[in-house]
């Protein structure tokens, strides 16, 4: 993985959001995003819709439980390719 | 795993289940069925089974077929299988209706096996859903909370079914099966595994789950919701074996039934009690129409508790248990439907039309797919004629209860055709959606002050220049060092972003950060984008950026 290694990942708490809002935030910083390192995403449920369409663009990432929500980290598609 | 896709036959299931439900309210309405005829008329039968097979049962598959996978989070939707299954239904519900209509002599006698028969195919085209659904579930185990309701209720779906396919058979073939007790013990062990069992543990598991996901309330429902759940799947269950036991002549001792009864009822009262509690620990203050809506529906359920109470103790007469059932059918299980209806299918329709554009343009909101200004009026109609027709039914005043029926067809005709316009119609600010500038503001509208014009942008005289330019052109990726100048900006200052194309996602995540902006071609398809530090921080959600 390259990139600058100055800027670690960026986090977004989607949390209180009522659906599919999360969601759509989400993917609005994953596209933004680029070839960045890799955003952390927080939210209440376990986002399985925004999963799949991670999955579909093949974003890979990582869900985990956490105490108060789940955390979502992806990376970005492609870096190794640029 | 991979997360949950968009269930693809679930739409066509709802678009079948609300033309039966507009079916079986037309031929209530346009006479021949309850409360004008008897409630055991064969006419009175056809019309029931449109609303429990046509409407309510189809409904709540195709609501399974998306809610299943999502609630056990196993990413597997039902493929061409959930097809077959509705298909099977469809033909079945319709042989059904020709055996009803052949009870009723509008139909010579040699169709009389169609009621079996088509019983037999709507079984068949439960069965596959149900298998379906049930490997999903069993994947899943632990079940999560609402799943377990949703299991139980699909265990008596089955049981409902089975008991109307003998029952079946003893209407049209009776030397078969000499059964003289089935319209009585028969019936009541078929209604209240189809009523209680199936739609009502269904309507429950369901309702929340979707009712805390929309009104941001706690999903986890502690001891209460487990009590909820022992009292009315136990109770349930043992009312009905022992009920069972006694009409196979076994010495069940009635109070034993009675317990067992009460025990399901304090259940119900529970989950009333709990739903109670779960709104008022809700997050998002503003009721949308489809969780305000479901109180109403909410309501005719406690109104079908206290009327049913009310006819165990003081005995029941054929109007009263018709306006328990039609405030039962309609007000509770319909009206929970149709509400929920309302914010399913934008939901779902705007998953499948923009899930794959999310993040790359700027799409309408699920909000804006409905208008519930407009539709608000049609829900209030539609619960205010059930109310008003179960208190005509119960009072026998038959012509004002036509009145009412025609109110609830002409409400349902109308979310129908709110429904029709979400798949088939245009977004409400498709067009403004489409500026930019909307992007952060549709949900979080913009401060006036934020929206940069120009004698703000001369005023904010603090401006870093980051150019990217050369990065982008070199096939880079100018995010991190976008986002450390970010960072790097001191209080009040603003950014200058050169770039080769308008980074419209960019606006978005900076909007979250607090910064408005203003952008402007500069020639040779570069764009200058100037980010000022503005009042929207506070009101948006917070994105903790790098470590500064």
């Amino acid at each position: 993985m390259s990139g600058t290694g100055l800027h670690s990942s960026p986090q977004l708490d989607l949390r209180g959001l009522d659906p599919p809002e999360p969601m759509r935030r989400a993917l609005e910083a994953v596209e933004a995003l680029g070839l960045a390192e890799a955003v952390e995403i927080i939210t209440d449920r376990e986002p399985l819709l925004l999963h799949h369409e991670l999955a579909r663009r093949e974003h890979p990432y990582l869900c985990e439980k956490e105490p108060d929500g789940f955390r979502t980290t992806v990376r970005c598609r492609g870096k190794d390719a640029s | 795993m991979m997360g949950a896709a968009v269930s693809r036959w679930t739409m066509l299931h709802f678009g079948a289940a609300l033309t039966f439900f507009l079916l079986a309210q037309l031929a209530l309405v346009v006479g021949g069925a309850f409360p004008v005829i008897s409630l055991s008329a064969p006419m009175t039968l056809a019309v029931v089974h449109l609303l429990t097979i046509g409407w309510l049962t189809i409904l709540m598959l195709g609501a399974l077929h998306q809610f299943i996978p999502v609630i056990t989070a196993q990413g597997r939707v039902a493929g061409t299988s959930a097809l077959v299954s509705l298909i099977f239904m469809l033909v079945g519900l319709g042989a059904m209706e020709a055996g009803f209509l052949t009870l009723d002599g509008r139909l010579p006698t040699d169709v009389l096996t169609a009621l079996p028969i088509g019983g037999t195919l709507v079984l068949v085209g439960v069965a596959i859903a149900v298998t379906t659904l049930s490997q999903t579930l069993w994947q899943a185990r632990p079940l999560p909370f609402s799943a377990r309701f949703v299991a139980a209720g699909l265990v008596f779906l089955v049981v409902a079914l089975g008991m109307g396919i003998v029952l079946g058979l003893v209407f049209s073939v009776p030397k078969w099966i000499p059964w003289t007790g089935a319209f009585t013990d028969g019936l009541r062990l078929h209604l209240l595994a189809g009523l209680i069992g199936w739609f009502t543990l269904i309507a429950i598991g369901v309702s929340y789950r979707l009712l805390s996901m929309f009104t941001l309330a706690p999903e986890e429902r502690g001891p209460l919701g487990t009590a909820v759940f022992i009292l009315v799947t136990g109770g349930l269950a043992v009312t009905w074996l022992l009920d069972v036991a006694a009409v196979l002549g076994a010495p069940v001792p009635r109070a034993l039934v009675a317990v067992a009864a009460a025990a399901m009822g304090l259940g119900f009262v529970l989950y009333l009690v709990d739903i109670a509690r779960l709104y008022r620990a809700r997050r998002r203050r503003k009721l949308e129409l489809n969780t305000g809506m479901a109180i109403p529906a909410l309501a005719a359920f406690a109104l079908s508790i206290l009327l049913a109470v009310y006819l165990c103790v003081q005995g029941s007469t054929e109007s009263a248990i018709g306006a328990l059932g039609y405030l039962f059918l309609f007000g509770w299980l319909s009206g929970l439907g149709l509400s929920q209806l309302y914010k399913v299918v934008p939901f779902l329709t705007w998953l499948e039309r923009y899930g794959s554009v999310l993040g790359k343009q700027v799409v309408p909101r699920v909000q804006d797919l409905v208008d519930e200004h407009r539709d608000r009026p049609w829900f209030i109609l539609y619960f205010g004629s059930v109310l008003a027709g179960a208190c005509f039914i119960l009072l026998e005043w038959r012509a004002l209860w036509l009145i009412a029926g025609l109110g609830h067809l002409v409400a349902t005709l109308m979310i129908v055709r709110a429904l029709w316009l979400v798949r088939h119609g245009m977004p409400r600010h498709a067009v403004k959606a489409a500026s930019p500038f909307d992007l952060s503001a549709l949900r979080h509208p913009i401060p006036s002050d934020a929206i940069i014009t120009e004698d703000k942008v001369m005023a904010t005289t603090d401006l870093s220049t980051l150019d990217v330019r050369d990065i982008l052109k070199a096939g880079g990726e100018p995010f991190s060092q976008i986002m450390q100048a970010v960072d790097a900006l001191t209080p009040g200052q603003g950014l200058r972003l050169l770039a080769t194309f308008k980074p419209v996602p960019l606006f978005g995540v900076l909007a979250q950060r607090g910064f408005g902006h203003t952008e402007r071609e500069i020639g040779g398809g570069d764009w200058e984008v100037i980010f000022t530090p503005g009042q929207s921080a506070s009101a948006a959600p917070v994105v903790a950026g790098a470590k500064q």
